[in-house]
């Protein structure tokens, strides 16, 4: 159940961009809040995260809140039951309105761990081609997220829904996660060697505290 | 903030003049909008034009078709002599033909491209639908179902292919997306374009820097927002269409940022 904080900062968030609560939720058959602020491990900056089923509209632009609209008869689909964010939010989502009883049927699918394969071999096989005309700041940037998408990979192939990413570098910066654990991940995939390069350096001993320094770049 | 406040100042109209209201009431507007340097927004435009639209089109499959190749522009003057009246109505009559047969060509190949997209059902019947009628009609019935057969056979060994293929070709990897802007942001920034972000702590996006340009309302920054979420993708992919509508978009803000360079410096 969601607290009273997150439904007034939805609230206030709505009514900065001219809506009001009721138009949206009353809209919806079912508003699941999740992300960081669902777990309440949010920054200041964080972004509200939150479900809408059979919205009246495509797209909610609020600034402040991130959203995804899906059908009713969308949640009942293979495609969606195995996601990573179907796990994400049938594990760590609060529900303002709506049971969720989709949630009972989620189970991650090889395909969702396949597709975090797939983006992590882009971004690795890619980096070396552009890194040099990167601003340091988007190095930090492409560092942090190639080692969180390494630990959600990690979890995606052991079934394990992934937890907020404010989660994921707590454990980082707590050494619950380890970089040769990483390592061995990242050796799994099909990647050339300055590809291979590049992941060492992303989950560098070094690079623990990283998150705390970069703040942005929080994708759910 | 320093530079701003000393151009205030030489705009700070005297006691006496205040009393001529309409002058200035119109400066005092003025100074509400966005100061922004045409020179700097010309550069923005480049940079935009070379690091992000260039590194798409090189990367992605976009832009291309749109474009006119400069060489296919009609001539200005006729070419070759002066026409009689007869031969000016077959001429006519000849450019109607070959538009005809154009318009046709087009037709036939927006039907292609349906049945191309429709995918197994439809393609099935439309197979099934031509199959007898290539058949001649005196061959015996069972050899025409043989051979239908065989064809069924060798599309249904085609199919996985055509589907694997469509996916490569519609869905690309966000991670080339996300460089490119990157990259051009990157630009931006050496190039101290926009102000505050000469050194950024984190890595700014598009629309943030446009926001700070411009100002949040500013139809360019809307533009700009438009963009990122066309390239925002799903499932870290991102399809071809959404590609290039973002390119589309992108190359209308560089063209308003060209002529409102253009512009304010004439």
């Amino acid at each position: 159940v969601v607290d009273v904080h997150i439904k007034n900062r939805l609230r206030d968030l709505l009514s900065d961009s001219g809506m009001t609560y009721e138009d949206v939720v009353d809209a919806s058959t079912e508003v699941v809040i999740f992300g960081s602020r669902a777990v309440d491990m949010h920054r200041l900056d964080s972004d509200l995260d939150i479900l809408l089923v059979d919205a009246k509209t495509d797209r909610l632009r609020v600034a402040g809140v991130d959203c995804v609209i899906l059908r009713s008869e969308e949640l009942a689909s293979s495609l969606w039951l195995g996601s990573e964010l179907a796990s994400h939010i049938a594990e760590y989502g609060k529900w303002i309105k709506g049971f969720g009883s989709w949630r009972h049927h989620v189970r991650i699918s090889d395909r969702a761990a396949m597709r975090k394969q797939a983006r992590i071999v882009g971004l690795l096989m890619r980096a070396p081609k552009w890194w040099s005309k990167l601003h340091p700041v988007f190095h930090t940037k492409y560092k942090l997220t190639i080692r969180r998408e390494l630990q959600r990979l990690d979890l995606l192939r052991r079934k394990t829904p992934v937890p907020p990413t404010c989660t994921l570098d707590s454990d980082w910066d707590q050494h619950r996660s380890a970089s040769d654990y990483l390592l061995e991940v990242a050796a799994t995939l099909p990647l050339n060697s300055p590809a291979f390069h590049f992941a060492k350096i992303c989950v560098e001993v070094s690079n623990r505290g990283l998150s705390a320094r970069c703040s942005s770049n929080q994708t759910d | 903030m320093l530079r701003n406040r000393s151009r205030r100042s030489r705009h700070d109209p005297s006691k006496q003049r205040v009393k001529l209201l309409f002058p200035v009431h119109t400066i005092d507007m003025n100074l509400k909008k966005k100061k922004v340097n045409k020179e700097k927004i010309r550069r923005v435009g480049e940079i935009l034009d070379e690091f992000l639209i260039g590194n798409l089109e090189s990367e992605f499959p976009v832009g291309g078709p749109s474009k006119e190749p400069h060489g296919a522009a009609e001539p200005e003057l006729p070419v070759g002599a002066p026409l009689e009246p007869r031969e000016v109505v077959e001429q006519a009559r000849a450019d109607v033909e070959e538009q005809q047969a154009g318009e046709e060509a087009e037709d036939e190949a927006y039907d292609e491209t349906r049945y191309y997209f429709d995918l197994s059902e439809e393609s099935h019947v439309a197979a099934e639908l031509e199959l007898p009628a290539a058949v001649p009609p005196e061959e015996p019935r069972a050899a025409a179902e043989q051979k239908r057969d065989d064809v069924e056979e060798q599309q249904a060994d085609v199919e996985p292919e055509d589907e694997a293929y469509d996916q490569t070709k519609y869905y690309f990897d966000l991670a080339d997306v996300e460089y490119c802007v990157d990259v051009a942001i990157t630009e931006m920034i050496k190039e101290n374009l926009v102000p505050g972000y000469n050194n950024p702590k984190k890595p700014p996006t598009l629309s943030e820097m446009f926001q700070d340009l411009f100002g949040e309302n500013h139809k360019l920054t809307k533009q700009v927002e438009q963009f990122e979420e066309y390239i925002s993708g799903y499932e870290d992919q991102v399809h071809i269409d959404d590609l290039q509508e973002a390119h589309k978009v992108m190359s209308e803000i560089i063209k308003e940022l060209e002529d409102w360079g253009g512009k304010q410096s004439g």
